[in-house]
């Protein structure tokens, strides 16, 4: 009972709702909620109103955006019509929704995957430039690459980590295994860009 | 069913209407209706006018308060405002402003 607030079946609320602590409604509630807790809409409650909070839980009928930092559950019994933002977000059997859904939002979550796919091309970069023992070139020409290696195999993720391992081998020479006819460009750029360059002044 | 309860750090800006309790631990401003009673707990804040069945103060009221029973001050109450009601009773330690309309 600390910081909860409840709206009980039979209470209508026209207006805004906001502050800190957890909301149970059970009743009707229109106009607009913002609290940092935990916002309940139970079956039988009906929210006409943005809600943005911590986290959301419905089983009931919302008219309206639901945004939450943490997360939005929508379970049997909900009715949601609206946008629905979160970084994680449950749509239960049984939940109805119309609306925008975005697992995106701000929070922990979202980073994570970019981070993970960022790190799975990283090794190859720093792989790939060793053997050379030319840096900043070789960075140039992978970074070319790896955009064709993601369009080719998109769906098989090990696909990426084989190519890690085979490329510690000279690049230039994989290529040509894989094409034999296009490398003729691949090395020229090669050239042009730092290793001849860097070998003359080096 | 279980009461309405407008918790402590919650703030309310508009038109609450029930049909069971209210119990206002947070702050609500605007309009207060409750065909039941209303409980205004120590660190309650009301800035409306309230309509409602037995009404008990314990917290802040600002606005007029209006009973279909009885309006009871408790110690610590703090109210401005008109209070009508059928019975009153005003605790010693109450802070009280206000005309009082007794159904005579």
């Amino acid at each position: 009972m600390a910081n909860e607030t409840t709206i009980a079946a039979g209470t209508i609320v026209r207006g805004s709702i906001e502050g800190t602590g957890d909301l149970v409604v059970s009743g009707h509630v229109e106009g607009e909620i913002a609290l940092s807790g935990d916002v309940t809409v139970e079956s039988g409650g009906l929210v006409g109103a943005n809600v943005r909070a911590g986290r959301i839980v419905v089983r009931g009928a919302v008219r309206g955006d639901l945004t939450a930092e943490d997360s939005v559950l929508l379970e049997e019994g909900a009715r949601v019509v609206g946008d629905v933002r979160a970084a994680r977000i449950a749509i239960g059997r049984g939940a109805l929704v119309r609306g925008y859904v975005e697992t995106a939002g701000q929070a922990p979550l979202a980073p994570a995957p970019r981070a993970a796919v960022a790190s799975r091309p990283a090794p190859a970069r720093t792989a790939l430039p060793l053997p050379k023992v030319a840096p900043p070139p070789a960075r140039r020409e992978v970074a070319a690459p790896p955009p064709p290696v993601r369009r080719e195999v998109p769906a098989p993720a090990p696909a990426p980590a084989k190519r890690v391992e085979a490329e510690p081998t000279p690049a230039p020479s994989l290529l040509a295994g894989m094409r034999r006819e296009p490398p003729a460009p691949v090395v020229p750029a090669l050239r042009k860009g730092a290793k001849a360059v860097k070998k003359k002044s080096v | 069913m279980a009461s309405t309860v407008i918790g402590a750090g919650i703030t309310i800006e508009g038109e609450v209407a029930a049909d069971e309790d209210i119990v206002v631990q947070g702050t609500v401003r605007g309009k207060l209706n409750a065909r039941d009673g209303l409980v205004v707990d120590a660190g309650g804040v009301v800035e409306a006018d309230v309509v409602a069945g037995p009404i008990r103060v314990a917290g802040q009221v600002t606005g007029n308060l209006t009973s279909t029973d009885r309006v009871d001050l408790e110690n610590g109450a703090r109210v401005i405002g008109n209070v009508k009601a059928t019975r009153i009773t005003i605790a010693d330690g109450a802070q009280f402003k206000g005309n009082v309309d007794m159904d005579v």
